[in-house]
């Protein structure tokens, strides 16, 4: 059973960040091992905003990790988003002084050298990594409590998808549920921290309301850490788009909280406010919507590249006989679905 | 931009599949003459890439050619047969040589060239393009950045069932042979990357060809001392082209049949469920990467990347290597 610890917020970042990662029984750091940390740095408002992590819980992490061993490497990575470069965020939000003070690297994903890598995932066929990612030896993703008008919540799963280093992103968010999963396989986090110190409720990820939790989440597994964040927050597990995918598809055996063993603080849930349900669904359908767009899109230009129209496709089906007819029509759609992935 | 007046000598299958294709993408590389003793076959790649070819005018026999004071630099895609007497005469009449591979029939041969070539200030090169290859420049980048740590040893296949039409492949004397032909690109590209070699060992037979061998097993002992096998067949149904490359911290393996290089490395997270596949390019961009490095090389005068010397230490590991099989025993370099 995966374990997972909710501690209160103490007012130390340091002696917060050392419960939370004793209370899962510690995190190794081997000799000269380059440790990766991604934090959501995915907008300009500051943590106390409730939409980034906080540099005092990345700072805290860092010197955590310090003591556990001399000399490991220690590179802090983000990408390009739409509201301003990762060296832009990581200016604003306190991480090169941290890095100056720490001799700890600081990478903008979007601007390192990169391999363009087969994944034959669940969505993406092939993706864009950075050579740093080839040198991590553990990967810690350092995530925010908070809310997503589209996928529910945004905590762990979420947090991955920053490691596109596109900066424009925005035509893989009707396929979020696949990317989060292909992405969460291609880089599986060693140790996940959810910053919930500030929360975010209401229409996340950016325009919601912070709300004072006075948490933090820790745990080995990036899935179990989101089951027991959305429990936090007051979402059941199967109500977040991309834990749904995972339990279905059989990526995860957790199912539920029960399967997670909680330990830490008692801290009951905060019901944390979203979006009204109509409205949930609306983005729900527009994202459906985009989808079927796509596809018949796709299906169009593959259909025109094909040279194959219409009149021609049918022809050759009444030539199949009534008997095939179907199966030419199906084995020709199945072909044209194929190619346009 | 600086211009290459180039003439290709030998409108083959080579030029026509792979050269002439590859210099429709280079336009700083002017043909200004083909020659071939066939004629329908220049009139054929004239018809097939009029791009490259707008400006060329056909000739039978190449040395006309070479007195026309318009064209710099010959590309010699003749059989190798025909290499070595027809860059010793390209030398003499001052022009920059691009030669397929091998580069001759002998390093006797070879030593002539090298020879005629001394003291002039005329690029020579060699067409090994594997090095050229998207697959073996990622590999070797990786290599030098110490990705895959010491390297341990390496293994190469190249097995395949040779053209029905093929002819001087066929015959050792023409400059045949599963490993004078076509795994010297193995042994190049592996030496490019190990350095020199000091021994060779291994077997070569006859199974189905009469004159010359189509199925080789060699090894190869480098001086920094790293092992390396290269096994190659004319005589087999399936097609592999394939090097793998072992380091004490990972692996590296290019397919030449795809665009693919595995890739692993112990420990590393990206790694942890086994080898990843990265993406490189076409392998037809090789051709069109040496012919931009001759251009380069000629233009800018630069130092040759594939000079003759590269070419001869390949031809004398092969030619140790047929002594060894003979003899049974380990030959040095």
């Amino acid at each position: 059973m995966e374990t997972v610890a909710v501690i209160r917020f103490d007012g130390d970042f340091r002696s917060t960040c050392d419960r939370a990662i004793s209370a899962i029984g510690g995190f190794t750091v081997g000799k000269d091992e380059t440790l990766v940390i991604k934090p959501n740095l995915g907008d300009l408002v500051p943590s106390e905003g409730g939409v980034t992590t906080s540099v005092e819980l990345v700072r805290a992490v860092v010197r955590y990790f310090r003591l556990q061993s001399s000399h490991p490497r220690i590179v802090v990575v983000e990408s390009d988003h739409p509201a301003a470069s990762a060296d832009e965020s990581f200016r604003r939000h306190g991480f090169e002084d941290m890095a100056t003070e720490l001799d700890i690297e600081l990478v903008n994903l979007s601007r390192e050298k990169s391999i363009l890598v087969e994944i034959n995932g669940h969505y993406l066929q092939k993706l864009t990594v950075p050579l740093i990612m080839l040198e991590c030896d553990k990967f810690i993703s350092i995530a925010k409590l908070k809310t997503h008008a589209a996928e529910r919540i945004s905590c762990v799963l979420k947090n991955q998808f920053g490691m596109i280093v596109q900066r424009n992103r925005r035509r893989y968010h009707p396929y979020m549920r696949q990317v989060l999963a292909d992405l969460s396989e291609l880089y599986p986090p060693d140790l996940c921290i959810v910053d919930g110190v500030v929360g975010l409720e209401g229409p996340g990820p950016t325009f919601g309301t912070p709300i004072d939790t006075n948490i933090v989440v820790c745990g080995r597994n990036n899935i179990a850490v989101d089951i027991v964040s959305a429990y936090l927050m007051g979402f059941p597990a199967r109500s977040v788009p991309a834990l749904e995918f995972s339990m279905d598809k059989g990526l995860t055996s957790i199912r539920s909280i029960d399967d997670v063993n909680l330990v830490g603080d008692k801290i009951q849930p905060f019901d944390f406010a979203f979006i009204p349900r109509f409205s949930w669904w609306l983005i729900r359908m527009a994202l459906a919507n985009e989808r079927i767009a796509r596809f018949v899109d796709q299906l169009l230009t593959q259909v025109s590249s094909m040279e194959l129209s219409l009149s021609s496709l049918l022809y050759n089906a009444s030539k199949a006989g009534p008997r095939r007819c179907m199966s030419y029509l199906y084995s020709k759609l199945e072909h044209a679905i194929e190619n346009s992935r | 931009m600086q211009k290459l007046n180039v003439a290709i000598i030998g409108c083959g299958n080579v030029a026509e599949y792979y050269h002439l294709p590859a210099l429709t993408r280079i336009p700083n590389i002017v043909v200004k003459a083909v020659v071939d003793k066939d004629q329908t076959r220049i009139a054929k790649a004239k018809q097939r890439f009029p791009i490259c070819l707008k400006d060329a005018k056909a000739y039978d026999d190449h040395r006309p050619v070479l007195s026309t004071k318009e064209i710099d630099a010959v590309l010699i895609l003749t059989p190798p047969s025909l290499h070595a007497p027809i860059a010793i005469e390209c030398i003499k009449s001052n022009k920059h040589i691009f030669c397929e591979k091998p580069l001759a029939l002998s390093s006797a041969e070879a030593i002539k060239i090298a020879d005629e070539l001394e003291g002039t200030a005329l690029t020579f090169m060699v067409g090994f393009n594997y090095r050229f290859m998207p697959h073996f420049q990622f590999v070797k980048r990786f290599l030098d950045e110490g990705r895959i740590g010491d390297i341990v040893t390496a293994s190469t296949r190249f097995l395949t069932r040779l053209d029905e039409s093929a002819t001087f492949q066929r015959r050792r004397a023409l400059g045949g042979g599963v490993l004078f032909e076509m795994a010297c690109h193995h042994i190049d590209v592996l030496k490019w990357i190990f350095g020199p070699v000091k021994a060779v060992q291994g077997m070569a037979r006859n199974r189905k060809f009469q004159e010359a061998d189509d199925n080789v097993f060699v090894l190869l002992e480098f001086c920094k001392g790293v092992l390396a096998s290269v096994h190659a067949s004319w005589t087999s149904a399936r097609f592999v082209n394939r090097v793998d490359i072992f380091g004490d911290k990972g692996m590296l393996g290019a397919d030449l049949q795809t665009s693919h290089v595995e890739t692993w490395i112990a420990k590393k997270m990206f790694f942890r469920k086994g080898p990843r596949t990265i993406l490189v390019g076409s392998v037809l961009e090789s051709y069109a990467n040496e012919l931009r490095a001759f251009a380069e090389a000629v233009l800018k005068n630069k130092e040759s990347p594939l000079s003759i010397g590269d070419a001869l230490d390949s031809l004398r590991i092969v030619e140790r290597f047929y002594v060894s099989s003979e003899l049974g025993c380990k030959e040095a370099v």
